[in-house]
């Protein structure tokens, strides 16, 4: 009996001009946005290993040493394959970065056009999020209350039918109806974009990805569930319309697009450039009150002096950027809270993390980028000291050669941000995952509850 | 008889539980961006003008006016004030700018910002207008025709004596005027909450551009809700209407906008950033190799100079560097203008790409003349690089005279003297409106165009189409 209804169900919506707009709709975006944006991986691929291979151009003509800790080293990270389906924060994080002694300097973005400001990017993420939502709606809108109105639902109650099986084989069917021609477009996006781009997936990427799928199924399925309660406590569907449209809009582009604005407002940090400049204020202060005896002293004083500038401004630097970081991060997490009203905001988070573009990805960056400077200075001062000590008590000639010759790049260390554990990102997402669980079981229960007490015959 | 026909119209979508709704939810989302945006625009000025006067005083901190030159002074874009409606580009987390003896600044991201207002769109009267209230013009007008011709008082209308053509008239007017109303009211509360508060300082050119920005939305309204009641003429039951109206709202609303950038990378690609700055390292490499070979013997000429002539020969060795700093800023500048002009290029084929969207013709409009779009952007790093140089004559004039080549590590040089009051400040001001409206006429005749367009279709299609 349950397949037979879930049959029915199914076929209903199969045979309507809904499914076969939606299908194409989801068709075309998902697999036209998974091939533009898998070229513009491409082109970021070219770009990436050009960029490496002049830097290890650079670093095989000849070392200044001077120049490796002053000027230092622009590096970037590997694009990412996975911001095929979701950019996130990726068009932030794969800036390069200058590490040097000094504080580590963002490159410009790559994504150059200010048009990429004014418009979010069209990927998968947005699809799912937007239109996929939307669509979960059309779906379920009229589920009861149009079955009501045209006197189906009367039809099938006259059979013996639990309620709850008619309402579970109207979730199932609409809900499968939905998601079929979605992973459908999904398959055929993975095939083109795998057969005629670069983009490809490692073990660890593929976990992730099944994983950003399985998220979205949760999404979708909050917003058809959420259409089939309001469907069922109102009796037109018209109105249901009207209604799932207003819930729509404050959940999908209300919300989470006001809230980041409203926690910055709220909760009021520096700015960045203030911080820069008070960085820049401790490291002149330090070093103009040590030049100040400069030209009387020894060269071991001068050592010494310079020591204890360089551990002040460490301490003091540091402090302050904790201080500031555990502020930025108060104000980062307010905004997260309060986008999590909304399911959206969610599913954005976790579906960003996941493809290792969301928020910790990107304080994972920062705090990457603080160790690898360390060891990147690290590593020139053991590569000259032990240059200095291999040229001692030799012709100026041949110490200038050994000093002066290129680099290894093999002895640098390499710039290489892992991806965060699986494990790891799903702790992390945990919350915005159960919510949407939660959602789904909240939305059904009320379903469930409202068409136990559907009267059939008003 | 029009008049009767328009009230008509006017009042059966006004009694609706789909306008209210939604003109509700318009309203209220309209004011809460002003408000949110009006926070945000507070406490960017506080932090601008915090910022300056702390910029200042560390630059007076450095001691030397060599110094100065070198790490330069911190600048921030000055915040917009018609983020409020338009957030455009001031969503961008580059806010900085160092500005130093490097040739060409511009504004630097900084790892220890706030990103997760990248992760959505913010909703500013601009959405509001562009996706939601073009949402609601498809709402009000699909049925408009086909709903009437399903419940057959179109037929009954008929039946009486009035022309077709009187009929689409004020179908279109009717409905229309009530989609207006909603955006109108909002338009009103935003410039009501504007004008109260005095940290948003709206001049008389920005109530102008205010105006304008308003007329460009209506314009957007009547495009949409032309192309709402076209499909709803063409439409066999309201339900097809709904549903290819909610099709066509993806497309134009959400997708064709935000492809534009994305497939005008891959039509017609720019150097990669990084590209352009190795092919800048190089040149000026060869540049400096050439009068580097020069100064090589640096130390051993000095040696055995009197006083007047040491003078004299650091004065030429600083004639020198400055004759290579110039060579090197203008292969720097020629580079940097082939990039500049190539993505200037790419960006026009992104808007003449999008355009097929009234959406993004209506963005590209009004973000350049509320001057929080693209143009503001690229007149924003154009004074910053105006600054740099004028950054660069004020330190020369103050170290003239001075001894040495400024390689000295930056003890010497200013020294007591050193003082920054006459420094000058960063002073941008926004393009006239004249010239920003210029600039974006070809995207307010195409949406006088298209609304014209999509509303004759849909006359031309009622009058031949079959009211059973």
């Amino acid at each position: 009996m349950f397949s037979a209804l879930i049959g029915r169900e199914l076929r209903s919506h199969l045979l309507t001009y809904r499914f076969g707009l939606s299908a194409v709709l989801l068709f075309t975006l998902i697999v036209g946005s998974a091939l533009i944006l898998g070229f513009t991986y491409d082109r970021q691929l070219a770009a990436y290993s050009e960029t490496k291979s002049a830097r290890e151009q650079k670093l095989s003509e000849s070392t200044d040493f001077q120049s490796l800790r002053w000027q230092g080293m622009q590096q970037e990270k590997a694009p990412n394959a996975l911001s095929v389906f979701a950019v996130g924060l990726e068009r932030e994080l794969s800036r390069s970065v200058t590490i040097s002694s000094r504080q580590p300097k963002l490159g410009r973005s790559k994504y150059s056009s200010a048009l990429y400001t004014l418009f979010p990017p069209p990927d998968l993420l947005y699809i799912v999020n937007i239109v996929g939502s939307l669509l979960a709606v059309l779906f379920a809108f009229n589920a009861i209350s149009g079955d009501h109105e045209d006197g189906t639902l009367r039809l099938v109650m006259s059979n013996a039918v639990p309620r709850h099986m008619v309402l579970l084989a109207k979730w199932l069917g609409g809900y499968l109806a939905l998601m079929v021609p979605f992973f459908a477009a999904i398959l055929l996006a993975l095939a083109l974009t795998s057969a005629l781009t670069a983009f490809q997936l490692t073990g660890d990427e593929w976990v992730a990805f099944a994983a950003m799928l399985g998220v979205a199924a949760l999404y979708l399925s909050v917003f058809f569930t959420l259409a089939l309660a309001v469907s069922v406590y109102t009796r037109r569907s018209s109105t249901s319309l009207v209604v799932n449209f207003l819930i729509w809009v404050l959940l999908v582009l209300a919300i989470p697009n006001v809230a980041p604005i409203v926690a910055r407002a709220a909760v009021r940090i520096p700015s960045p450039g203030a911080i820069a400049g008070e960085r820049d204020a401790i490291r002149t202060a330090a070093f103009s009150s040590m030049r100040g005896n400069w030209r009387n002293l020894s060269r071991e004083e001068r050592d010494a002096l310079r020591a204890k500038a360089d551990a002040e401004v460490t301490e003091k630097t540091e402090r302050l950027l904790d201080d500031y970081t555990r502020r930025l991060d108060t104000q980062v997490a307010a905004g997260v809270a309060l986008a999590r009203i909304s399911p959206s905001s969610s599913f954005v988070y976790a579906t960003a993390s996941l493809a290792g573009a969301g928020l910790d990805d990107y304080s994972g960056l920062r705090k990457y980028i603080d160790r690898y400077r360390q060891q990147y200075l690290d590593a020139i001062e053991t590569i000259e000291q032990a240059r200095r000590q291999q040229t001692e008590g030799m012709d100026r000639e041949e110490r200038d050669e050994i000093r002066e010759a290129p680099v290894d790049a093999d002895d640098l260390p390499a710039f290489v941000p892992q991806r965060r554990p699986m494990a790891d990102v799903l702790a992390a997402n945990d919350i915005d995952i159960l919510l949407l669980v939660v959602l789904n079981g909240v939305f059904f229960l009320v379903a469930y509850v409202g068409f136990l007490k559907f009267d059939l015959v008003g | 008889m029009l008049r009767a026909l328009i009230l008509k119209e006017w009042l059966t979508s006004l009694l609706e539980l789909r306008f209210v709704v939604c003109a509700a939810l318009c309203v209220i989302l309209g004011i809460v961006s002003v408000v949110v945006l009006r926070a945000d625009l507070e406490a960017r000025r506080a932090e601008f003008s915090q910022n300056q006067s702390l910029y200042k005083d560390q630059a007076q901190e450095y001691g030397s006016f060599r110094q100065l030159e070198r790490q330069g002074v911190r600048v921030d874009r000055p915040p917009q004030s018609f983020q409020v409606l338009f957030y455009g580009v001031e969503k961008t987390l580059d806010r900085t700018a160092v500005v130093s003896d490097d040739f060409l600044p511009g504004f630097e991201g900084d790892l220890n910002t706030n990103p997760a207002v990248l992760l959505f769109p913010v909703a500013d009267l601009l959405f509001v207008v562009a996706v939601v209230l073009s949402l609601l013009a498809f709402f009000i007008s699909y049925d408009t025709v086909a709903g009437e011709r399903e419940s057959g008082t179109l037929m009954l209308l008929m039946s009486y004596s009035v022309p077709r053509d009187l009929i689409i008239a004020a179908k279109w007017i009717g409905g229309y005027l009530s989609l207006a109303l909603p955006f109108l009211i909002s338009l009103l509360v935003g410039a009501l909450i504007i004008s109260l508060s005095a940290d948003v300082p709206f001049t008389t050119t920005d109530w102008e551009a205010f105006l304008i920005a308003g007329g460009v939305s209506l314009l957007l309204l009547a495009v949409m809700f032309s192309i709402g009641l076209l499909v709803s003429v063409r439409a066999r039951s309201s339900t097809t209407s709904i549903l290819s109206l909610l099709a066509l709202w993806v497309l134009l609303a959400l997708v064709v906008p935000n492809l534009g950038p994305y497939v005008a990378e891959l039509v017609s690609p720019v150097p990669d950033v990084g590209q352009v700055e190795r092919e800048i390292a190089l040149r000026s490499k060869q540049i400096a190799d050439t009068y580097q070979a020069d100064w090589g013997s640096i130390r051993a000429r000095m040696r055995g100079l009197s006083r007047e002539e040491r003078a004299a020969f650091f004065t030429e060795i600083r004639a020198q560097r400055e004759e290579m700093q110039q060579e090197i800023n203008k292969v720097t500048a020629d580079v940097v203008r082939d990039f500049e002009s190539r993505l200037a290029r790419q960006t026009d084929v992104a808007r003449v790409l999008t355009r097929v969207s009234p959406v993004a013709s209506f963005v590209y409009a009004n973000t350049d003349i509320g001057a929080t779009g693209v143009r503001h952007e690229e007149r924003l790093i154009n004074h910053l690089r105006t600054y740099q140089r004028e950054f660069v004559r004020y330190v020369s004039e103050q170290t003239q005279g001075q001894g040495g080549f400024g390689w000295d590590g930056g003890g010497g040089g200013g020294g007591d003297e050193y003082s920054i009051d006459e420094l000058p400040a960063f002073a941008y001001r926004n393009d006239d409106l004249g010239s920003r409206i210029d600039a974006r006429i070809v995207d307010v005749l195409l949406l006088v165009l298209f609304s014209v367009a999509f509303f004759m279709a849909a006359f031309v299609s009622f009058l031949r189409s079959d009211i059973n």
